[in-house]
């Protein structure tokens, strides 16, 4: 499942931009995801040029500052 | 707010503005939707432009200009200069007011401009775009459309509302964090030019850039290859943290930025039946520096012309649109291609060639120092690259 920290996040849209199955809805400072919907490919992860978004996995979280090679 | 237009556009950035101002201009009653409460708030750029394409459409107006910029400096890994000396070449804005500006001067030109106004739809009847959904006032309108202008940047959803995939691939984005800085280091920060610094270590696939707004503060940032973001455990913003602890440790941050940048080709389909995208949105970004505010005008700005045509003629099919992105692809987007195949090359380069390719520049005198010459001597590193370059000379980009 796909994280989000909001306090980290500043409401660029790239994740928006690069998300393949357009599930992330952005309106001004509200961040919200579809997990419904959500393939967890984590390419928003990427795309997030700050680390506001992490991916839980198995009661794991990836998050690249923390993580280093897990995930990429 | 009427409920039919002759054209309507989403977004009030630069390609949204000139594509409503240029509609307005032939006399198309036009309404251009932004749905920030305040245009060009916040910003998401580094802000520079060349003069030369800037006053195809704008003259230069100190009030939305924080520095004139004189020329660039590129730093080779080891720390190198190369030196381009031009005179006034260009301008790092205040995209804030910019933006405004911009927006003021479709308003002038009779557009109707609209802020806090999100659309959230598109009307599509029988495979024809006629019109969109806006959340405005807390209230749902529906406002009928002979063209729809998508030019909602670079998270554009009307694209794909209308069917159009416009979802960026990693491989085709850089990914950005910037600061706003002062307390900046007089003997590494110049205010006079933008400065840039490439290396594997600084930037991978991308480069740190420190672009001059006033005697002691800039706007320092990184873009790194989407498909390299998270390598490693190193995003965008730990470059830019690293880079500032090596080159303005005694900065101080004023604010801080983030986004991405399209840096692959433009987005094969850009026009369907009554509908037309611009700007980011359509992936207009140049390929190499990213720059996209001065391609955003000129797409809005032929899109606009096109859209005119159509509604003149009374033929709103994408067939019908279909000069627009013709007119594109002959005036900027057919050179994409090559760009990216150089760069991709170019990005292949290790750091020790780069250092190499500075020195050899270093030992010219000044004025000989060029981009032409530095393509040149890039080039000549990696033969390859020459099949390239012999496209893009006869346009005239270098
Ligand atoms: C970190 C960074 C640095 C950059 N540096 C430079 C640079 O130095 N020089 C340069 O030339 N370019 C630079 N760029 C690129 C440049 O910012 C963009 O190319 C340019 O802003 C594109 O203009 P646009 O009009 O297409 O889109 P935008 O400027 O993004 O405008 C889109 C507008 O649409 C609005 N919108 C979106 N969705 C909706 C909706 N549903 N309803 C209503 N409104 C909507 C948005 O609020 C926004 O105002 C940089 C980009 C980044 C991220
Ligand atoms: S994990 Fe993939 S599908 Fe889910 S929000 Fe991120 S980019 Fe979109
Ligand atoms: S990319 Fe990151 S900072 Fe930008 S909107 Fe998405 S979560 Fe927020």
């Amino acid at each position: 499942m796909i994280l989000f920290y909001e306090e980290l996040c500043n409401y660029c849209g790239s994740c928006v931009a690069v998300c393949p199955e357009n599930v992330i809805n952005l309106v001004d400072i509200h961040l919200s995801i579809d997990r419904e919907n959500c393939t967890d490919c984590a390419k928003c992860i990427k795309g997030c040029p700050i680390g506001a978004l992490a991916l839980e996995r198995k009661g794991k979280i990836y998050y690249p500052e923390y993580e280093g090679r897990g995930l990429f | 707010m009427h409920t039919k237009y002759d054209v309507v556009v989403v977004g009030a950035g630069p390609a949204g503005s000139i594509a409503a101002r240029t509609a307005a201009e032939r006399g198309l009653k036009t309404l251009l939707l932004e749905k920030r409460q305040e245009i060009g708030s916040p910003v998401r750029c580094a802000e520079a432009i060349s003069h030369e394409t800037l006053i195809r459409y704008i003259e230069p107006e100190a009030a939305w200009i924080s520095a004139t910029v004189h020329g660039g400096r590129i730093f080779s890994p080891n720390g190198t200069p190369v030196v381009i000396q031009q005179p006034n070449v260009g301008y790092v804005l205040e995209r804030k007011l910019f933006d405004r500006r911009l927006a003021e001067t479709a308003v002038n030109a009779g557009a109707e401009v609209l802020v806090k106004a999100r659309v959230t739809g598109v009307i599509n009847t029988d495979d024809q775009i006629c019109g969109v959904t806006v959340r405005y006032h807390r209230r749902d309108h529906a406002i009928q459309a002979d063209i729809v202008i998508a030019a909602d940047g670079v998270e554009s959803q009307v694209a794909r509302w209308a069917g159009i995939n416009s979802t960026h691939e990693l491989r085709d984005v850089d990914i950005c964090a910037q600061y706003l800085m002062s307390n900046l280091d007089p003997d590494v920060y110049s205010p006079e030019y933008c400065d840039f610094y490439i290396g594997r270590e600084l930037a991978p696939r991308g480069y740190v850039w420190v672009f001059p707004k006033g005697p002691d503060l800039a706007n320092v940032g990184v873009g790194i290859g989407g498909t390299i973001s998270g390598r490693n455990g190193k995003l965008a913003i730990d470059y830019l943290n690293d880079f500032v602890r090596t080159h303005f440790p005694e900065g101080r941050v004023l604010s801080q930025v983030a986004g991405c940048v399209p840096v692959g080709d433009s987005l094969p389909e850009i026009v369907g039946n009554g509908l037309m995208i611009v700007g980011d949105a359509a992936h207009h970004s140049d390929p190499i520096s990213g720059g996209g505010i001065a391609n955003a005008m000129i797409s809005g700005h032929f899109a606009a012309e096109t859209a005119a045509d159509a509604i003149a003629a009374g033929d709103l099919s994408a067939e019908f649109l279909r000069p627009y992105p013709e007119r594109w692809d002959e005036e900027i987007g057919k050179n994409f291609r090559h760009i990216c195949r150089i760069r991709d090359g170019v990005m292949k380069f290790s750091d020790k060639t780069f250092d190499r390719c500075a020195q050899v520049l270093n030992k010219l005198s000044p004025e000989k120092i060029t981009m032409r010459e530095i393509f040149k001597t890039v080039l000549l590193h990696q033969p390859r690259l020459l099949l390239e370059l012999r496209h893009l000379i006869a346009p005239g980009w270098i």
